[in-house]
């Protein structure tokens, strides 16, 4: 028999050419149909030194203008305001899906930022929450009719990366039965009723990002840099996806060979391929960047 | 239905004289060290409370439970020291060999450095302590740490008897990885989404790297309970992996033109990931073979 059986393997990513595909950031072994029609994402990348402080904090002003600019560009509005009446209702119910983990937590004036957008789209006070761990149990998630989702990007122990997509983890009520294969199922979450279709907005905070986990708590301040940057979009899948060739990037340039995420962050492809939630693949996203360029490594 | 609760009171104390002999092993000093918190207990359900996904690591060796504890200097950061009680000391060592990167420091049964973060492991236990932040004494400071709570594991433990079955020659001692799942194997070094390997979370297996003529190749060896289920073990891989290779299914150029070899002797099974030269790969897996008969010779 030369034809092989059962799943997905090594060689199957070495076909695809790339230590990237290995590291399922670029491309899924047999992917086909689907994809190919889908139309290709825009994202944006927006970077500014001024967000990171010499000392590692950050500019909460800077921060502020960033996201503004960020949104109005991708939403090609004149300002943010405008851009957050174009997917917001006032009548709607808004869960922030923020991220709390303690060592690279959301930072509290992107979340003020979204909070004034929402505002801004005539969205009342009561009607919006900022919840993680406790969404599932929330009295505002549970009738929340948008979603907005932010995370800062960081390299996970099982997952291989904490994305947009992982940051949902918390919507189910038995996290640890999505860490099956690195975690690859993650995208299955994103088409439960309660989540499905709500989400207008996903922010991926590269302020300083981790390119590199250590010990069980997995943070250490000397694999993070100042990347000072946001990548935004509506396609969950094409912002982790350049989030993550980022990470990759700084890892071969930092470990100066190859370095592939381990594990794969396989849930991204995933996300494209088998849940059909958006594209991983660069050639089908468009990024508009705004900002500096420098070292911006992709 | 007597004898029944009283072996379940017999367990549940059992149970909690295992957790005081873990609670042991945090005293409220150590040296230069004072705990500025009380200890925190985990099981194997709890840890994702602590440490979320990374948890499943540790369950894959069999995790028993966790202490942890936040320690304060005069004039250091703080640290958290977290101790790990496995399924067993070659659980512990396995643990260990999870992330290698780092320097070698002598304590317990090995130690490593990287980054501020230190971690041994003695006996069943592993032991973390990583601090909230990196200065120039960090290092001295939590190898003093790490030795006083070595010193508080009475059993030295062993490592797995499968490293006597990976030949000396090339060997590179610092690179060698221990675990039963193939999630772990994957992490280490990606082979296949399913268990092709039937490691089925309880085989005993161990890769590590090896140098030859300037190169660099994989070993890996498993034990299965059984010949029949090492044969089980070897067919699916060659199905799933290298079915060109033809009924024999002995080496294969794969994708990257890298070379992939197999073999089977007895309950074991080792595959050469890859090797730079077919020659290169079947030299290696003969050595591997080779230094398995004679282990067995030696045992008997």
């Amino acid at each position: 028999m030369t034809t092989r059986s059962g799943g997905i393997t090594r060689r199957d990513f070495l076909k695809a050419g790339t230590g990237a595909a290995i590291a399922g950031i670029a491309g899924w072994p047999g992917s086909g149909g689907g994809a190919e029609s889908r139309a290709a994402s825009r994202i944006v990348l927006i970077r500014d030194p001024r967000a990171v402080q010499p000392d590692g904090t950050l500019s909460a002003e800077a921060l502020g203008e960033m996201l503004d600019a960020a949104v109005a560009t991708l939403f090609e509005k004149k300002n943010a305001a405008d851009a957050w009446k174009s997917i917001i209702k006032p009548t709607d119910a808004v869960g922030i899906k923020t991220n709390v983990w303690a060592p690279l937590p959301t930072p509290s004036a992107l979340e003020a930022t979204i909070k004034r957008g929402l505002a801004a789209a005539g969205v009342a006070e009561r009607d919006v929450g900022i919840g993680d761990r406790d969404v599932l149990g929330d009295s505002l998630f549970k009738r929340a009719t948008a979603l907005v989702n932010i995370r800062p990007m960081r390299t996970h122990h099982w997952a291989g990366l904490g994305t947009c997509l992982k940051n949902y983890i918390m919507f189910v009520p038995e996290p640890s039965d999505y860490h099956g294969n690195a975690c690859e199922p993650l995208g299955a979450i994103w088409n439960l009723p309660h989540v499905k279709g709500k989400t207008r907005l996903n922010v991926l905070v590269m302020m300083t990002p981790l390119f590199h986990g250590i010990g069980p708590h997995h943070f250490s301040k000397s694999y993070t840099w100042p990347y000072a940057g946001l990548i935004i979009g509506t396609d969950p899948v094409a912002v982790d996806a350049t989030g993550a060739r980022i990470i990759q990037a700084r890892r071969d340039a930092h470990f100066k060979k190859p370095s592939p995420i381990s594990p794969p962050p396989r849930h991204i492809a995933a996300a494209d391929i088998k849940y059909g939630l958006g594209n991983s693949d660069p050639a089908r996203i468009e990024i508009v960047r705004i900002g500096s360029e420098l070292d911006a490594l992709i | 239905m007597i004898l029944a609760g009283m072996l379940m009171m017999a367990t549940a104390e059992h149970g909690k004289a295992a957790v005081l002999d873990l609670k042991a092993l945090l005293p409220d000093h150590a040296g230069e060290w004072a705990a500025s918190e009380p200890i925190r207990y985990y099981d194997s359900d709890g840890i994702f409370d602590y440490i979320d996904g990374a948890g499943e690591v540790y369950r894959a060796y069999g995790l028993k439970g966790c202490v942890t504890r936040r320690y304060e200097h005069a004039t250091l950061p703080s640290v958290v020291v977290d101790v790990f009680e496995m399924g067993s000391s070659r659980d512990a060592y396995g643990v260990f060999t999870h992330d290698r990167v780092g320097e070698p420091v002598e304590v317990g049964g090995g130690g490593l450095y990287n980054a501020g973060w230190f971690r041994f492991w003695k006996g069943a236990y592993y032991v973390s302590i990583t601090p909230d932040e990196e200065v120039e004494r960090t290092r001295e400071a939590l190898v003093a740490l790490a030795t006083a709570i070595a010193a508080l594991i009475e059993s030295p433990g062993e490592k797995p008897a499968i490293l006597d079955l990976l030949p000396s020659a090339g060997l590179d001692a610092r690179s060698i990885s221990y675990f039963h799942d193939h999630l772990v194997l994957n992490a280490r070094y990606y082979v296949a989404d399913d268990d092709i390997l039937k490691l089925s979370g309880r085989s005993e297996a161990a890769i590590a790297e090896y140098s030859i003529e300037g190169d660099r190749a994989l070993l890996l060896i498993v034990i299965y309970d059984s010949e029949a289920d090492a044969k089980a073990a070897i067919d699916s891989f060659r199905q799933a992996y290298m079915p060109e290779a033809g009924e024999k299914g002995a080496v294969l150029r794969t994708e990257d033109g890298r070379w992939v070899a197999t073999a089977q002797f007895g309950q074991e099974v080792a595959v050469v990931f890859d090797a730079a030269s077919a020659d290169i790969a079947m030299r290696l897996l003969d050595d591997a073979t080779r230094h398995a008969v004679e282990q067995r010779g030696t045992h008997q």
